[in-house]
């Protein structure tokens, strides 16, 4: 699954640290869901969407 | 799973019954041998302390190792997943291990160095997957 998670932190200015403290999980987490390498849950998937203002499947999109 | 689901409360649980299990282990191997009871014991203690160390790492948010964060029962959803994957293919790998040692002791082998090559190997499966999966997550 691909996302647009960095692109929105970025834009928002974020750190991978600073998201993840805000969603309640590691930098690591973050940098795994960036890169495609780690598919979030849906409660997580969910979380992120609300922080950026988007819709679920505005920001993942099945490859 | 997020980090609220996973109670540190849990850890500190952990870290007592460890205190006690190591504590109570050097009494009873005591009755068998000193020296073998001592050093159960300050290997036990340094595997609690580090253990307390992680706890209090993670507790101050300046843990930067899943396995810590895992260890310290503030795993979020990635680590639970990498520690649940890896603890499978141990879970696994047990089912060769065991019976591996068996099959090893019918044919002659030493029972002591069986058993003790079953266990390691079994730590080294489960470290060795632990990383694998890590890095792969």
């Amino acid at each position: 699954m691909q996302n647009d998670v960095r692109a929105l932190r970025e834009a928002a200015g974020l750190s991978q640290g600073a998201l993840g403290a805000a969603l309640g999980v590691s930098r690591q987490t973050i940098q795994s869901i960036e890169v495609g390498k780690y598919d979030p849950s849906l409660p997580l998937a969910i979380r992120i969407a609300r922080y950026f203002g988007q819709h679920v499947e505005g920001i993942f999109h099945v490859s | 799973m997020s980090r609220e689901l996973t109670s540190p409360v849990r850890a500190y649980i952990g870290l007592a019954a460890g205190l006690a299990v190591v504590v109570a282990l050097f009494f009873v191997l005591r009755t068998a041998s000193d020296s073998v009871a001592l050093g159960a014991l300050v290997g036990g203690l340094s595997v609690v302390a580090l253990l307390a160390v992680a706890i209090w790492r993670a507790r101050r948010g300046t843990a930067t190792a899943s396995l810590t964060r895992s260890a310290a029962g503030v795993a979020d959803e990635r680590d639970a997943d990498v520690m649940r994957r890896s603890l499978a293919v141990g879970g696994s790998t047990s089912l060769i291990w065991l019976p591996g040692s068996l099959v090893a002791i019918v044919l002659g082998a030493d029972p002591m160095i069986a058993v003790t090559v079953a266990l390691y190997g079994q730590l080294a499966t489960l470290v060795v997957a632990y990383l694998v999966v890590q890095r792969s997550r």
